[in-house]
């Protein structure tokens, strides 16, 4: 919110169901409260599928309303139980099934001969997190006697990941990637994130 | 708050209640018979849900995973009570302890035979859309929980009151010793009252899961409703388990809307309440302890 008030946008008002919140119905019933139709989210999981479900069956779409959320609001886990409910809901992430690079149609293929299903961002950040660790340990050639040496490999550890360019801010160790700007479609009987925007090169500000 | 939007959340309110009245009817049930608060009822009720879900998917069909959850809980209780807690008749800490673990058994179980992610259940058709209401649409299939809940409490009063059956439970409630005493076999007795305690848990499953989802951890708070739902309109009647969910669901849905920071802290604020000066639920009577 701080953000986007720094660069010139307003709320009216917010709507904070607890954490595990299983009805949704009297919160999306809220959101009718508010002037705006513009409702920005953070949702994950079963959470998210509550929620997206709820908005539908209360009909914010129908009434003009647009989803916007992070990116987990719409991430596989999700879009595989609530498909084209989510299409048209706009978010932001480091990473999308559909983006177009070698790394990640190698690993969106590789993730399919495994398992029946599309990776979702939960499978990225774990391939990752290991490809950083390998990519130090070739590095100090897996000795790994002195701890400082191998965080001081892992803090220089830079590669292709498929969700892009992937290397470590060296203040804060968060992650400097690329976000993209996703919005849901579903194309091909499949429920995905497109891509329609890109941010290059974001240096996470979490300290 | 618009009329509009009020009337709407009444109705997410009274939905909600009329979920928890199908889900709290087995506890309080059980409880009253045999004194045991079974703290596996949430387990059941997950179960259940998971049960709809494979007859979802095999057969297509909502209305036959409706009929087949809860009978397949009804013969899991018909199992467990003579097998398990029969054998611990009388001491009732060690019972409610015994179905904490079959509880956690259950959930394990559930775990590995179906996963750990998140699953939904679609509604079934011809109440998965929405209707038109005073100031917008409203989906079909939450009406029909307020209609459901209400017939099912509406059909659990004319049996518990006009039949035999609902004589002999109410017997059972009062005094299940004497009932013994005048030839009534208790054992039978008790074995169905379990059935049918966790076959209601089962039909609450597969009514919630269209509504909140099937994901690991809803047996907990579905468990803690229930437990707020008989302990506000007194434990073990059937009437306490109807003006429980009537109050709790509701006052729910609204004190998350007006009292968003303490949403979760609404419903236990009356149940504090309600022990403070009625000590024994809302229709609650008093029990003498044997």
């Amino acid at each position: 919110m701080t953000g986007l008030k720094k660069n010139g946008g307003t709320t009216t008002g917010n709507v904070a169901p607890p954490l595990g919140n299983a009805d949704f119905a009297p919160f999306v019933t809220q959101i009718k409260n508010q002037p705006t139709k513009n409702v920005y989210s953070f949702f994950s999981g079963a959470d998210a599928i509550g929620f997206i479900k709820t908005w539908n069956s209360l009909g914010l779409p129908a009434a003009g309303y647009k989803m916007y959320g992070a990116g987990f609001l719409t991430e596989q886990d999700v879009l595989k139980e609530v498909k084209d409910l989510a299409n048209g809901a706009i978010t932001s992430l480091f990473w999308a099934v559909e983006l177009d690079n070698a790394e990640n149609k190698s690993f969106v293929s590789a993730y399919q001969r495994q398992y029946t299903l599309l990776p979702d961002v939960f499978a990225v950040q774990a391939y990752d997190g290991m490809h950083a660790l390998d990519e130090a340990l070739k590095k100090i050639g897996a000795d790994t006697s002195d701890p400082d040496k191998v965080s001081k490999a892992l803090e220089d550890v830079s590669f292709k990941s498929p969700r892009g360019d992937f290397m470590f801010d060296k203040n804060t160790h968060n992650p400097v990637q690329d976000i993209y700007i996703r919005e849901v479609k579903t194309q091909n009987g499949q429920t995905v994130n497109t891509i329609s925007d890109k941010v290059a090169k974001v240096t996470d500000p979490g300290k | 708050m618009s009329p509009e939007l009020l009337f709407e959340q009444a109705l997410n309110g009274l939905s909600f209640g009329a979920l928890l009245f199908i889900l709290a009817a087995g506890l309080s049930l059980v409880f009253g018979m045999m004194d045991v608060v079974n703290l596996a009822h949430g387990a059941f009720y997950m179960l259940g849900a998971y049960v709809a879900l494979s007859v979802v998917q095999r057969t297509g069909s909502f209305w036959l995973a409706l009929v087949v959850a809860p009978l397949a809980l009804g013969i899991l209780g018909v199992i467990l009570e003579p097998l398990l807690l029969r054998r611990l008749r009388g001491r009732h800490l060690d019972q409610v302890l015994l179905t904490i673990g079959v509880s956690l058994v259950i959930v394990d179980q559930i775990g590995a035979i179906w996963g750990r992610e998140v699953r939904s259940l679609a509604a079934p058709a011809g109440l998965d859309g929405s209707v038109p209401l005073v100031g917008g649409e409203y989906p079909v299939y939450r009406l029909f929980v307020i209609g459901f809940g209400v017939l099912l409490a509406a059909v659990v009063s004319v049996v518990h009151q006009r039949t035999k059956v609902g004589m002999l439970i109410r017997a059972g409630v009062e005094d299940a010793e004497m009932l013994g005493a005048l030839g009534v076999n208790t054992d039978r007795l008790f074995a169905a009252t379990f059935a049918v305690g966790a076959a209601l848990a089962g039909l609450a499953g597969v009514v919630a899961a269209p509504v909140f989802g099937l994901q690991p951890g809803m047996d907990g708070d579905a468990l803690i409703y229930s437990l707020v739902v008989v302990v506000v309109g007194g434990l073990g009647t059937l009437g306490g388990a109807i003006a429980g969910s009537a109050l709790v669901g509701p006052a729910d849905t609204f004190g998350k809307v007006l009292f968003q920071e303490f949403a979760l802290a609404v419903i236990f604020a009356i149940v504090a309440l309600v022990l403070l000066f009625r000590p024994t639920g809302l229709l609650g009577r008093i029990r003498v302890a044997r």
